[in-house]
């Protein structure tokens, strides 16, 4: 479903972020892309995403080379993925229930589709109290379990999840993988990038180590 | 929570954000529709007070001393058919005649002059449909029937009118580019200053798959917003203006052609904010268009 051939990605005046990756995840996968922090991780979501260009080589989405997209193209190919931000990236200045109904609205769902769906999963990661709240006035935590929220929403057949519990407790990180994990069941695609090293205790799922912008090894 | 209502809501939340800008670019877009509507009604008014003239004026052909009687009579006619109006013959004694009355008591510097020293003539009226500038293409062709010696239309005074009739339409035009121009960026810098306060929401729609319409369309109603409320400071801009002629208009004596009262109409009102509304909303698409790139 994704695959990375010899993708190069270097930003002007720096190291390259990803130097020659080859990569591939299929449906039902959950790819856990560990290493420490600027290895490059963050740089490889982003290029699924669409959000960033490789400087040489191809990244594939199904059939899509995402280099020939157009921009409506473009944004058909986001609406198909499911993303927690390492910044969260949350709609300021609008309540917690928009700002995961919006995405939804952005994907076609009717007005009442969008905030059943959106009330689903806010209730399933303990925000069913916050709902109107404007975003700011939320911890780190209850952002990020927003933008958790907001990535489930709609449940989009690819996930890319950049330290998606860092500001989680242990509780809330452990649900939170539970229902990225049940996405694969349906076929979703999980990656999922961390530095964090609890996650190599994780054997359920496939550890791709990235260092230094390089997918260095993979963990069976 | 539809597009629509999401658009519309941001749209709101925009000119919450700065009411003066949009105040500014609405009066803007106003004072525009009122020049244009106000000045493009006068033209056509001057214009069809050109017209009118040009129907009333009388044409008299001078005809050379071998044409008789008979000869005048037919070219009257002739003449009548070429310009789709009346004729009437004049002969020299009837033109003496009515010399001798317009100088009343001075009739006596007459007696000086030589037998008959006025041609005969003919006297025409052209159709109601003759405007001002087919009076020089009427008289050419009046001058080429045989015996016609001179043709006089008035060419100092229709020339005269012409003459400013076109010099008030290109002000007319550029004065309008102006200030089609300066509405139109008035319009697109208070949307590109929209569209900056916004630009990290953008930019995280735009990572959430929003489509260009999506995104586009707040700002465009904010646009049409702007243009509506325009044509909504000129409409009732027309109403004071009407109000204030009918007040005056005897004294003003302005001729029915000239008069804005058309402009102050259920008709125009809606016309105004319709042509504001389209206004906006093209300002607007010009300026996303280089914005959001």
């Amino acid at each position: 479903m994704i695959r990375l051939f010899q993708v190069h990605k270097a930003y002007p005046g720096c190291e390259a972020a990803l130097s020659d990756v080859s990569f591939e995840a299929g449906e039902g996968e959950f790819v856990i892309l560990w290493g420490p922090s600027g290895a490059g991780k963050s740089t490889l979501l982003h290029l699924v995403l669409g959000a960033e260009r490789p400087t040489q080589g191809q990244v594939w989405v199904g059939d899509c080379n995402l280099a020939r997209l157009s921009r409506a193209e473009m944004a058909r190919h986001r609406r198909g993925i499911g993303v927690v931000f390492q910044d969260f990236r949350l709609l300021p200045g609008r309540s917690v229930l928009d700002n995961v109904g919006l995405s939804l609205v952005i994907r076609g769902a009717s007005r009442r589709a969008a905030r059943d769906e959106a009330l689903r999963w806010l209730e399933e990661l303990g925000l069913g109290e916050r709902l109107d709240d404007p975003v700011e006035r939320l911890s780190g935590g209850e952002r990020q379990r927003v933008a958790i929220a907001r990535a489930l929403a709609g449940s989009p057949p690819i996930l890319l999840c950049d330290e998606p519990t860092s500001q989680l407790d242990a509780h809330w990180a452990r649900r939170a993988m539970e229902l990225l994990a049940d996405q694969t069941g349906r076929g979703a695609v999980v990656l999922l990038a961390t530095h964090d090293p609890r996650f190599l205790q994780d054997l359920r799922h496939r550890l791709v180590r990235v260092d230094a912008g390089r997918v260095a090894e993979e963990v069976a | 929570m539809g597009a629509l209502r999401i658009a519309l809501a941001e749209t709101w939340a925009s000119i919450r954000r700065a009411p003066l800008s949009h105040l500014i670019a609405s009066l803007t877009v106003g004072a525009t529709l009122v020049v244009a509507a106000g000045s493009g009604a006068l033209a056509l008014g001057v214009r069809s007070l050109l017209d009118a003239w040009g129907s009333r004026v009388e044409l008299t052909l001078y005809l050379s001393r071998d044409v008789d009687e008979e000869q005048g009579r037919r070219l009257a006619q002739e003449a009548a058919e070429t310009v789709g109006g009346t004729a009437r013959w004049v002969s020299p004694e009837e033109a003496m005649e009515r010399l001798r009355r317009a100088l009343g008591d001075e009739e006596g510097i007459l007696l000086d002059l030589p037998v008959d020293p006025l041609p005969a003539s003919i006297e025409l009226r052209p159709g109601g449909a003759a405007g001002v500038d087919e009076l020089p293409h009427l008289a050419e062709a009046l001058m080429r029937l045989p015996g016609v010696q001179e043709v006089d239309w008035g060419r100092d005074w229709a020339e005269r009118l012409s003459a400013l009739a076109a010099l008030a339409k290109r002000a007319w035009a550029a004065l309008l580019s102006v200030l089609l121009c300066g509405a139109a960026l008035l319009v697109g810098a208070v949307v590109r200053f929209a569209v900056h306060a916004r630009r990290d929401e953008i930019e995280i729609l735009r990572l959430l798959g929003a489509s260009d319409g999506f995104i586009r369309l707040p700002f465009v109603l904010e646009g049409v917003f702007a243009g509506a409320l325009g044509g909504l400071w000129a409409a009732l801009a027309f109403q004071l203006l009407a109000g204030w002629e009918r007040r005056l208009g005897a004294s003003l004596a302005l001729p029915r052609e000239l008069s804005l009262a058309g402009l102050a109409g259920a008709d125009a009102f809606a016309a105004l904010v319709l042509v504001g509304a389209l206004f906006g909303a093209m300002a607007t698409l010009f300026a996303l268009a280089r914005e959001l790139r």
